[in-house]
């Protein structure tokens, strides 16, 4: 097994306010993490170190075994191409249709001809259900469409890994499903990814581990069965009883 | 007569410019004796010409004339500019400013003599020397027709409301002389006259030409008989002290003219020329379309290079080093925080000072154009934070370069914002040029007072001036509302 992604004692403030502290963590190649934890833990604080679209106030982020801390604007940019990010609300490019949105990226950071980055966005969006939709505007379509092709753009980089930070969130109840039958599918793939998420059942259905998050810490890990069948820690408890309860 | 001491804000300005100039050049010695030639004068042979520093809206002084079709500034102001340039043996260049722009430019060397009703006050002569004067004039009373025979003595006048040009000798005439007068000082005596005609002022002090020129063609209004004991004093042509031989010459023509009857027979052509019947279109309106003319070329020019300017601006004050944010963040402060009029005479009277010889057309149009530049940075700014923050995020995360995300993703959504805002900087500095007339530059405003000045008529133009003024701006918002929904 290699590692992807790793953090040490990483901690991260805003003014006075610590959201993580200390967070030590590691992922493999291949794994599907799922992480859980109420409102304001900092979960997708840790999501945005992890791609360095926050700055760690003190601990390192490793990437493919490279501390990140150090690395100049440049670097960081190579970096963040590796990592694709999905977006609670969805953060498609307003100025393009769905097909550009695609295309961009590869077109501007990777340099590929616009021909080939056609070629391929098409196929993307046929992987994701919408391969009728490239010449839309983003805003003519639903939320579950929008995210779904957030998910396309991502891919369209060929990323190490997939960053989700709530992908659901933001999306009406029907909606919901289609858009986690595609990272579900994304995740047969054998993609690294880390998926920020209150969808408790469909966690239990394709993590690797479930990482359990409260007040900057990382409370608890385990296999799905280990957390949410036996947590050993009094918060992941009370958190879940909270959650199934509802 | 227009004795007016300058505004407060030139004798800041001729302050700096001394203190600079004292810096930058030897002090010139004075001698007692007037030599042959001085350092002046020389220099002026060698250009082949000298300039007339001149507020050509005092008729019958100096005033725009339509003569054959053309435009032209006459009087015997000019014709006695243009024989003392003939005695010397140069050509003469005829510099239109604001009265209040005369001294200033005079000082600074943009201007090598004033004729221009001015009067020696001693304030003036601690900055510039004058000739001897070339004309005397006593001061009139003007009042509206029907009311002369209220006005009998200089004690008639007491609890009356009296109007003079401010700052200068009839506003001291009329306080010294006209007990009890509750005295109003104005700008200009188009303002005065307008005031009179709508009994918003019961009488008017101004100096005997004009007091004529507009009882003449104004049948509305008369003159007081009333005697002032203390009120006669003269015209000068002033110039740069420092410069004996050539004041000497200069003296010697007036002495020459006065003589000859030359001087005579120029004013009776002024006051046949002021008083010649010209349709008021015929005669005035290529005033007002080389003015709008003028003021939308120096419009475009100040938004154009406003537009490029606050870009870079905008973009300076995102930059992270804090050298290049300082620079933008204190310009756009002081351009912000200053009124655009003290910039104008800053960069006119500035540049000359380091020895720049800009236009008042050229400083006009940079004054407006950094003004606007500062505007315009705000503009972009607000536009581009008007950009969600999720969109130049997925950008990053994608791997986009922060120059490869403001001009891919945030710029082409900020220009939604921005060309709106864009556009009202765009009508607001159409209407902002209007200041730029005090230095002289030819656009609406100063055509329009130009005209005030040499018709007579103080409402009738400045009603035209608005009209141009707000079809341009309704025209332009109209272009842009297409603009925007494109």
């Amino acid at each position: 097994m290699t590692t992807i992604l790793e953090t040490q004692q990483l901690t991260k403030s805003f003014g006075n306010n610590q959201i993580l502290k200390g967070i030590d963590s590691k992922i493999e190649k291949g794994e599907v993490i799922v992480v859980i934890g109420p409102s304001g833990s900092g979960k997708s604080t840790y999501l945005r170190c992890l791609n360095s679209l926050e700055t760690s106030t003190s601990g390192t982020v490793s990437f493919e075994g490279q501390v990140v801390n150090q690395l100049s604007e440049e670097q960081l940019d190579k970096i963040r191409e590796k990592m694709g990010m999905v977006f609670q609300s969805f953060n498609l490019f307003a100025n393009y249709s769905v097909l550009q949105n695609l295309n961009l990226a590869p077109m501007y950071v990777q340099g590929i001809s616009e021909t080939e980055a056609t070629q391929k966005s098409r196929a993307l969006l046929a992987q994701v259900g919408l391969a009728d939709k490239a010449d839309a505007q983003p805003t003519s379509l639903s939320g579950g469409q929008q995210q779904r092709v957030a998910i396309a753009r991502a891919l369209a980089m060929n990323p190490d890994v997939m960053l989700f930070d709530e992908p659901t969130s933001a999306l009406d109840p029907e909606m919901v499903g289609e858009v986690l039958n595609v990272i579900k599918d994304l995740a047969q793939t054998g993609m690294t990814m880390v998926i920020v998420t209150h969808e408790m059942g469909f966690a239990k259905n394709v993590a690797d581990q479930v990482w359990f998050m409260d007040q900057g810490q990382l409370i608890e890990k385990g296999t799905p069965e280990q957390v949410f069948d036996h947590p050993q820690e009094a918060r992941t408890k009370d958190f879940l009883s909270k959650i199934l309860a509802s | 007569m227009k004795t007016k001491k300058h505004h407060l804000l030139i004798w800041v300005l001729l302050c700096l410019t001394l203190l600079v100039s004292s810096i930058a050049i030897a002090p010139q010695q004075e001698t007692a004796a007037a030599p042959k030639t001085d350092a002046k004068l020389t220099a002026i042979k060698k250009r082949g010409y000298m300039v007339l520093g001149v507020s050509a809206d005092y008729p019958p002084y100096e005033f725009h004339k339509t003569i054959n079709g053309e435009d032209k500034v006459v009087g015997f102001d000019i014709d006695l500019a243009r024989q003392v340039a003939k005695d010397i043996g140069v050509e003469l260049r005829i510099k239109e400013l604001g009265f209040d722009s005369l001294l200033g430019s005079l000082k600074t060397g943009k201007v090598d003599m004033i004729v221009s009703a001015m009067t020696p006050t001693p304030e003036r002569e601690k900055e510039v020397a004058f000739s001897q004067p070339y004309l005397t004039v006593a001061q009139k009373v003007i009042v509206r027709k029907g009311e002369e025979n209220k006005y009998r003595s200089v004690m008639a006048f007491k609890g009356q409301k009296v109007g003079v040009q401010k700052q200068t000798t009839q506003e001291q005439t009329a306080k010294d002389e006209l007990s009890g007068a509750k005295v109003v000082s104005l700008e200009k005596v188009t303002d005065l006259i307008l005031n009179l005609q709508q009994k918003k002022l019961n009488a008017v002090v101004v100096e005997a030409p004009v007091a004529n020129a507009y009882v003449q063609t104004n049948k509305a209004l008369t003159l007081a008989n009333v005697k002032f004991t203390n009120a006669d004093y003269g015209c000068a042509v002033a110039v740069a002290k420092g410069a004996p031989a050539y004041l000497a010459n200069v003296n010697k023509t007036i002495k020459t003219v006065q003589k000859n009857g030359q001087f005579a027979k120029w004013q009776k052509t002024a006051n046949t020329l002021m008083f010649s019947k010209q349709n008021f279109w015929q005669a005035y309106g290529s005033y007002f379309l080389k003015g709008t003319g003028i003021t939308i070329v120096l419009t475009i020019l100040g938004v154009f290079f406003g537009s490029l300017l606050g870009t870079l601006l905008a973009l300076m004050k995102r930059a992270k080093n804090k050298l290049i944010k300082g620079i933008a963040v204190v310009y756009i402060q002081y351009f912000r925080g200053t009124p655009l009029l003290v910039q104008v005479f800053m960069i006119y009277f500035g540049t000359q000072v380091i020895h720049l010889n800009v236009s008042a057309f050229a400083s006009a149009a940079l004054a407006l154009s950094l003004n606007s530049g500062a505007y315009v940075s705000e503009v972009i700014r607000s536009g581009i934070q008007s950009v969600a923050k999720g969109q130049s995020e997925a950008a990053r995360s994608l791997g986009l370069s922060s120059k490869q995300t403001m001009r891919l993703v945030v710029l082409p959504q900020a220009v939604k914002t921005i060309l709106p805002a864009l556009g009202n900087e765009f009508i607001s500095l159409l209407k902002e040029s209007a200041i730029v007339s005090v230095i002289g530059v030819g656009e609406l405003m100063f055509q329009t007072s130009v005209v005030q000045g040499s018709s007579f008529k103080p409402f009738l133009p400045l009603v035209i001036a608005s009209l141009i003024y707000f079809a341009l701006t309704l025209i332009l918002s109209l272009v842009l509302r297409v603009f925007e929904k494109n």
